[in-house]
């Protein structure tokens, strides 16, 4: 077997299309789950009884099974209930949103939490109102635990949109698999495709560290 | 379409299908936790080293396999291996051990983590009272952090499990792939799928809810 590395620079607008898609269904996911996880956290921590208790069931829902399953309900049922006729590419992202959005929820959650709860006392007894106790109190400190902790579920969905390709997404796993069944070139393409998934995630956790030694120094 | 009725004959008729496949999925994710615990372990100790020949390749495991998506792993073993080392092996054996290499990744970073957690008295310590340097590892260091890395390892043990469901894309005939046979027989695309989705998530369950009892009684 012969290996042609240079499949890849033949076929790099291809590649690159699929790239594109990546992280455009990255971040159309990762819009959806915030949109998700902010309602979601405060349900958890302010909500009655019921929605509460809704919030609850969606999070351990989403964490206690396989994205890919997500991925195929969501596909290939929501048309059934709903009658309507979407692309793979609108399913995906909101599967994908659908499933950070829980992850999110609880990293939000986690760092409200996390803040002592001595903060919120003394901040109520200086006559801060509840909603100024939150915003100019707790939420400053929370931020800085949940801010890593959301950029790590950010980094988790970029390497998660690959399943989007069992579905019919032209991301760049999909574009991979593509290339692979038209050239043979099994060890070059898979290489290179796992190799630009490793420099957007190396990237990305770079700037994670970074933002994490940042607030170190503000201490 | 409002009026959709569920229909669960589908489901019982092939329930033998789904059996098998829960099976396969119940092979595949305790092999792959086990090599999963022993490669962690090793990588886990090796990024740890101060010798360049061991820390070096362990890092590099660790980086790539976190860095890139599992189901490209799958792939690589899939379509690569074959072709670079002339090996033939089945789906199954395919599946365990790039899942395997996937979860000794992230295991060796909850070793590494685990053994930095503890205090570094305690090996000058036990260094100081005249144990040899495996010993302070066994006896000392690592049952303490142990402790420590019960928790996330179990939360491993549930990403492992979900990881699972995509070896069905290289035609491992585990739970998720036999519940989309199913659906290209029938059609019955909500039965099968919401009965598989709650399978895997009465395994999970428990985990997750040990999991949670232990977070509170650490105090995470």
């Amino acid at each position: 077997m012969e290996l042609r590395p240079s499949v890849l620079w033949e076929y790099r607008v291809f590649l690159l299309q699929g790239l594109v898609t990546t992280a455009w269904l990255a971040l159309a996911a990762q819009a959806l789950a915030l949109a998700l996880a902010v309602p979601t956290a405060v349900a958890r921590l302010q909500g009655g009884a019921v929605t509460r208790r809704i919030a609850g069931a969606y999070v351990e829902f989403v964490r206690g099974t396989p994205a890919l399953t997500q991925l195929f309900w969501i596909f290939y049922c929501i048309p059934i209930f709903t009658g309507l006729d979407w692309t793979p590419l609108w399913g995906a992202v909101v599967a994908l949103g659908l499933n950070v959005g829980a992850y999110d929820a609880e990293a939000l959650r986690a760092g409200i939490q996390g803040v002592h709860f001595g903060q919120v006392q003394a901040a109520r007894a200086l006559g801060l109102s509840s909603w100024s106790t939150f915003w100019a109190v707790v939420l400053p400190q929370a931020t800085r635990s949940m801010l890593p902790a959301l950029l790590n579920n950010f980094i988790g969905l970029l390497l998660y949109t690959s399943i989007a390709s069992t579905i019919g997404v032209h991301e760049l796993t999909y574009a991979g698999g593509k290339l692979n069944t038209a050239t043979f070139q099994s060890v070059v393409v898979f290489t290179g495709v796992a190799g630009l998934y490793l420099v957007l995630s190396l990237m990305a956790s770079a700037g994670v560290r970074r933002l994490e030694r940042i607030q170190a120094r503000r201490d | 379409m409002s009026g959709y009725t569920i229909d669960l004959t589908g489901v019982w008729s092939r329930r033998d299908m789904l059996l098998t496949g829960l099976l396969v999925t119940a092979e595949l994710w305790i092999l792959a936790l086990a090599l999963g615990l022993i490669g962690g372990l090793i990588v886990g100790l090796g990024r740890l080293s101060r010798r360049r020949v061991l820390a070096w390749p362990s890092s590099c495991v660790i980086e790539v396999f976190r860095g890139t998506p599992p189901l490209v792993q799958l792939f690589w073993f899939y379509y690569c291996l074959p072709l670079l080392f002339d090996v033939r092996m089945s789906a199954l054996t395919t599946a365990i051990l790039s899942l395997g290499l996937f979860s000794t990744a992230y295991v060796g970073e909850i070793v590494r983590g685990g053994i930095q957690a503890v205090h570094k008295g305690q090996t000058q310590a036990a260094r100081a009272l005249g144990l040899s340097k495996l010993q302070t590892l066994r006896e000392v260091v690592l049952p303490q952090a142990v402790r420590r890395m019960w928790p996330p390892l179990m939360s491993q043990a549930v990403d492992v499990l979900k990881a699972t469901a995509l070896a069905s894309s290289i035609t491992v005939p585990e739970l998720m792939y036999q519940t989309y046979r199913a659906t290209s027989q029938t059609f019955r695309f909500v039965e099968f799928y919401t009965v598989s989705a709650l399978i895997y998530f009465a395994i999970c369950l428990p985990l997750v809810s040990r999991l949670r009892r232990l977070e509170w009684r650490s105090g995470a």
